[in-house]
């Protein structure tokens, strides 16, 4: 009996289906769910609507629909995804993780063949780094970092040829002023001697200690190049070594009571070698006068730090002389004193000379740290 | 061990070089200046915000609300570091004023809290490398008795135009790949420790330099 009414029921449904006119499939909702790690957003589906515009990250849909028919069986499709059409009786399909792209999603109710598909048009906009223009981005910053880079490598090349170029300057001006000089004494003695071998030797005597004496500046100076560029030098320490050899070598035999003090907090320093040539000339030249003019038995030499100056004193207990008009005591020379506040005024310093009759002279450096 | 695995080793190994320039930072606190010891205070909150995250990620809690420390960090070490150095007189605090502002708005109008402050942070990061590459470009125009590689600041300007720059190109994106491409987003992150590890390797040169010269340089 169950069966017959089953069956009866059955008929009845198809021969009325079958007279009613056609009716689409109404979408009546569209749910948006985000990827894993995505912060959800709401979206609300407008009936009717037939475009749903997305992007990656919003890429799993369910859509509901319904059929104005009872106990419909609905068939769907997506062409560009499914080979075939799936056929259910949900009400809702659920398309999981779209990739990128358009796609035509198509409904109708399985049991009226006739019946138009309904459709919705889902858009999946691709993430940014599958857009054409994001690795080209990527490229231009990257591009920007590389450029930066080889302009300021540039700028320090440049710098590094123009700090080349000032040394190998100096080099060559050292040489001149200070070898070329000398040298030309030692020629020009050299030809003295020559003539005056046989007629005077005395005078050839003379001549030759004075050729022995220049030769003897020449190699001081070219100890002093050579010592200045070596950046072996660079460091406090080997600065106060030579500073003390040089007091030694010069008061060795003079009877001169010498000292130098230096105070704690210098051998972290480390001069350039400009600084350091100028730094070491100024001093040379101050303990040298001493040795030379001062008529002095005591010298004491200072170094130490106040604060960021770095200050060298000079002290003797000789005749002193007039700061203000200093008598030339050698004939060939005089250049001393301005030499000194030159190199000061290049270590961006002062130097100061305190000198009288009573108490001798003081040689003061101030420069910069 | 998975390829990730490989990539988490990566990560820990590149980040543990930030030990290097603390470690020296801390040794030689006594040659540092003020500014000096900024960046040592920076690269320990970098190293505390990082420990924090890994600790809040193991414990399953979200932890990106970490970033808006980091911001904050980043501002503050370009305006103690940057400010007494370049030409810009108070702008640079100005400046970080309104990043900071700027982050306060986007977390509360905008993303939301924990969540990544992209905008604010990859600005943040992008004032830095600004400021490092302005300063790197005074150094150039220092007189030539001075030896840049005598400078700390040299080695610190560029630890922090190479950090920012990477930095900032990866907080732009970082968001966004961990929500669309996580192969993208550990690219992007194993690049930035890698270069993160190479800046700190330029700071702790720094600090080392400074050791070497003491805080008073004479140029060289």
């Amino acid at each position: 009996m169950k069966h017959w009414y089953a069956l009866l029921r059955s008929l009845l449904f198809a021969a009325v289906t079958t007279n009613l006119p056609a009716q689409a499939v109404v979408i009546t909702d569209v749910k948006i769910i985000n990827r894993v790690f995505v912060r959800p957003k709401t979206f609300q589906y407008k009936p009717g609507d037939s475009l749903i515009r997305t992007d990656y990250r919003y890429n799993n849909a369910i859509v509901y629909f319904r059929s104005p028919l009872p106990k419909a069986a609905y068939t769907y499709r997506i062409r560009q995804l499914f080979a075939k059409t799936i056929t259910t009786q949900d009400s809702f399909a659920v398309l999981p993780n779209l990739p990128n792209g358009e796609y035509h999603f198509e409904v109708r109710d399985t049991r009226q063949r006739d019946s138009q598909y309904t459709r919705l048009y889902f858009v999946v906009e691709s993430p940014l780094w599958l857009r054409w223009w994001f690795l080209p981005l990527m490229f231009l910053y990257g591009l920007l970092f590389v450029s930066a880079g080889l302009y300021l490598l540039y700028r320090y090349r440049l710098r590094q040829f123009l700090r080349l170029q000032q040394t190998r300057d100096r080099i060559a001006r050292d040489l001149h002023d200070d070898m070329g000089s000398y040298l030309s004494s030692i020629s020009i003695l050299s030809q003295t001697a020559h003539r005056s071998a046989t007629k005077d030797p005395a005078k050839t005597q003379a001549t030759l200690d004075r050729i022995g004496q220049t030769a003897r500046q020449v190699m001081d100076s070219m100890g002093d190049i050579v010592w200045s560029i070596n950046p072996d030098h660079d460091s406090m320490p080997k600065v106060i070594a030579r500073m003390t050899d040089v007091a030694a070598s010069l008061f060795a035999d003079t009877g001169i009571d010498w000292q130098v003090t230096i105070a704690g907090g210098l051998e972290q320093l480390r001069l350039s070698a400009e600084y350091r040539r100028d730094f070491f000339l100024i001093y040379k030249e101050a303990v040298t006068n001493v040795a030379r003019y001062a008529q002095a038995s005591r010298v004491r030499v200072g170094l130490h730090r106040e604060g960021n100056t770095v200050v060298m004193q000079v002290q003797d207990d000789g005749c002193g002389f007039d700061v203000a008009n200093p008598a030339r005591q050698n004939l060939s020379g005089g250049n001393g004193l301005r030499n000194m506040n030159n190199r000061a005024a290049l270590l961006r310093g002062t130097l100061t000379i305190d000198s009288n009759r009573d108490t001798g002279t003081t040689v003061s450096l101030r420069f910069p740290v | 061990m998975t390829r990730y695995d490989l990539l988490d080793l990566i990560w820990y190994a590149c980040s543990a070089v930030i030990l290097v320039p603390i470690a020296l930072g801390v040794r030689y606190w006594a040659y540092l200046s003020v500014q000096e010891r900024t960046v040592v205070w920076f690269l320990v909150i970098m190293l505390a915000l990082e420990i924090i995250a890994t600790c809040l990620r193991y414990s399953l809690i979200r932890n990106h609300f970490i970033f808006y420390f980091r911001t904050l960090a980043v501002l503050w070490v370009g305006v103690a570091w940057y400010e007494p150095q370049i030409n810009w007189k108070r702008w640079p605090a100005l400046l970080a004023v309104i990043v900071a502002g700027g982050m306060l708005a986007e977390v509360w109008f905008w993303v939301g809290f924990n969540y990544i402050n992209t905008f604010s942070l990859t600005l943040a990061w992008l004032l830095l490398v600004s400021y490092g590459f302005l300063s790197l470009l005074q150094l150039m125009n220092l007189p030539t008795a001075v030896s840049l590689r005598q400078k700390p600041d040299l080695y610190m300007n560029a630890g922090f135009v190479l950090l920012g720059f990477f930095s900032a190109g990866t907080a732009c994106l970082e968001n966004y790949f961990i929500e669309t491409s996580l192969d993208l987003y550990y690219f992007s992150d194993t690049l930035l420790v890698f270069m993160s590890a190479t800046a700190y390797v330029s700071f702790a040169t720094g600090f080392a330099r400074k050791q070497q010269i003491s805080d008073s340089l004479l140029s060289v």
